[in-house]
């Protein structure tokens, strides 16, 4: 995690194009912008548990060695669970010949 | 042949019968409504939950069973109904329905397991579905890797 001290009027940038003002600063309250692309989504509300829980499983299954350690999880082909269900052969009209 | 980049296994071309359509997506990734399940044969049971639409978004997971072999699966009716299902045919884990944990693998912790919003998949409709269940049971259940390796 990133921890920066702001001043109320200083930007914060995330990358080249979102970036977080300082508007006010009182007493424990922060007042901040966020400028963003229009295609990301801004919200103020904070992650549901079940949400959150997601994330950070999400972020941390790059530790898979952690767990079995000394696998390689690249040097085996993958298999697919869900087979491919059997397509009905299509029927025809049109019959063949003359 | 759609090609899918995954985060562990290189490029994979699949069927397009053979994504997994989660259209409510999962909590925090609503936009993320098509997966691949992926299984590494040397390390089954483990089940990797790939994203087809974004390469670094792979979930590691569990058959729930695995982690605790008393799982009730204790949806609430409404999720019921929402996966397709109803009272009368309430959804049991089995050959058609597989309901899988979440893990979540701590740099220093053991990993753990989310045994209150298991993710169920039915195999038949290739359709998946993140729920909350009603019963008491913790996102963080320690999960050691003895558990993960096959019975000798």
């Amino acid at each position: 995690m990133l921890i920066s001290r702001r001043k109320e009027g200083e930007t914060l940038f995330i990358g080249e194009d979102i970036e977080v003002r300082i508007v006010s600063v009182r007493k424990k309250k922060v007042i901040f912008g966020v400028v963003a692309p229009k295609d990301i989504k801004v919200t103020a509300a904070r992650l549901s548990p079940a949400a959150l829980a997601n994330t950070i499983a999400a972020v941390h299954s790059v530790n898979l060695d952690r767990l079995l350690p000394g696998i390689q999880a690249d040097a085996e082909k993958p298999v697919l669970l869900l087979r491919t269900m059997q397509r009905a052969p299509e029927t025809s009209d049109k019959e063949e010949g003359i | 042949m759609p090609v899918c980049q995954t985060k562990f296994h290189g490029s994979l071309e699949y069927e397009p019968e053979q994504v997994l359509q989660i259209p409510q997506g999962l909590f925090g990734f609503a936009s993320e409504t098509e997966f691949l399940l992926l299984e590494i044969p040397s390390l089954r049971p483990l089940v990797f939950i790939q994203s087809t639409r974004t390469a670094n978004l792979c979930f590691l997971s569990l058959p729930v069973q695995v982690v605790d072999a008393n799982y009730r699966l204790a949806l609430r009716e409404a999720d019921i109904r929402e996966f397709g299902y109803s009272a009368e045919r309430n959804p049991e884990i089995g050959q058609n329905l597989l309901c899988l944990t979440l893990l979540t693998i701590g740099q220093k912790q053991a990993a753990t397991a989310n045994l209150q919003a298991p993710v169920l998949i039915d195999i038949e409709r290739h359709r998946g579905m993140q729920a909350i269940v009603s019963a008491e049971y913790s996102h963080r259940v320690s999960v050691t890797p003895e558990r993960l390796r096959p019975a000798c």
